[in-house]
């Protein structure tokens, strides 16, 4: 298992890069991605950049454990979980 | 179809033929008597069986055959997590159909709809086509991922993490005082949390706080859905999740 972050987190995430996006994807998809599903909360890693195993980077380079894969439309995620033999 | 009956614009008509049930072997039979030719096929989703145990399943199975009614398990979210075979080996029933897909396809655009001979024959006669209906991406990821699956006993691993992260965090909630509680639902596989405050505002404070703090100490988390565990998820990575619950739920404790 490889571990890039310190856990919990010292400092306390920021989205901006996140915000920004959603608010651009806002002027032309509903709900801002692929689920009609807003993001719950103001301060939300609403786009993922990359993910392996069970973590996944969102595109303000936060580190996340993530345990809501395989369900694919809470975020906009795609396909965040899976097999390196499949990448 | 799955969502269709909690989206807007859908015409109320459309669902007046399905009748809703609660899940239990009498209401099912209550509701058939009503109408003893009427209903062409009982749907459920295991998960939402009670009491969850195989009794419920074959008293169900039960009422549906004795009113000549097909019964089918949608597995979507269930298969392959508790057993390759589902809820239903599980449980130790067969249900006329099955559908699955989700754990099947390791993310990857894939479902399948399974069932006895005699069901599926008529399959043929009613063709059926779509623009991805022979795309073949998903079945080789659903092949690949079956393998492995069951090279590796995805489901017994599955299931222990699951429980380590419940069982953890119910010692760690309880060691802050927060009246918050990790569950099977109903499988340790699908892991999920509720927030037991008798004072509904209390509890609706502690959800939003402890939802939102997590994120922000790096464990994503969703409120509104149970979790999945995941075959890449080992005891560290479940662990980790739980000192980022640790720390945040203690942060609570000062605040609240
Ligand atoms: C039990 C269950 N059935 C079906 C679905 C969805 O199936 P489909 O994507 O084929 O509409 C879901 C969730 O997405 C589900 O949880």
């Amino acid at each position: 298992m490889t571990t890039n972050t310190a856990r919990p987190a010292v400092a306390a995430y920021t989205f901006d890069r996140s915000k920004q996006l959603f608010e651009q994807a806002m002027q032309v998809i509903p709900a801002g991605g692929q689920a009609t599903r807003l993001p719950p909360y103001e301060d939300y890693p609403t786009y993922f950049q990359r993910a392996k195993g069970c973590r996944v980077w969102d595109v303000d380079g936060n580190a996340c454990g993530s345990a809501a894969g395989a369900i694919n439309h809470q975020t906009r995620q795609g396909r965040t979980q899976r097999l390196p033999r499949m990448v | 179809m799955w969502w269709t009956a909690k989206s807007s614009g859908v015409y109320a008509g459309s669902c007046e033929p399905i009748v809703a049930w609660d899940g239990t072997p009498q209401h099912l039979k209550d509701t058939l008597d009503t109408d003893r030719d009427g209903f062409a096929a009982v749907i459920l989703c295991p998960s939402t069986i009670k009491p969850f145990e195989p009794q419920t399943f074959k008293d169900i199975m039960d009422v549906a055959q004795s009113h000549g009614t097909l019964v089918i398990f949608d597995e979507v979210k269930t298969g392959f997590r508790d057993a390759l075979g589902g809820i239903q080996e599980v449980m130790g029933v067969t249900p006329d159909i099955t559908t699955v897909s989700k754990a099947m396809g390791n993310g990857y655009p894939i479902a399948a709809v399974c069932g006895r001979h005699e069901v599926m024959d008529v399959m043929p006669t009613n063709p059926s086509a779509g623009t991805f209906s022979v795309e073949a991406i998903g079945l080789v990821a659903a092949i690949e991922t079956l393998r492995e699956l069951e090279a590796k006993n995805a489901p017994a691993h599955l299931r222990a993490m699951g429980q380590r992260l419940i069982d953890g965090f119910n010692q760690i909630a309880q060691s802050h005082g927060i009246a918050v509680e990790a569950f099977a639902e109903p499988i340790p596989q699908m892991p999920n949390l509720r927030f037991t405050d008798p004072n509904e505002k209390t509890a609706n404070k502690v959800k939003d706080m402890f939802f939102r703090e997590v994120i922000r100490r790096g464990l994503f988390m969703i409120d509104w859905h149970m979790h999945f565990i995941n075959f890449s998820h080992q005891a560290g990575d479940i662990d980790q999740a739980l000192e980022v619950c640790d720390y945040v739920l203690g942060q609570m404790k000062r605040t609240l």
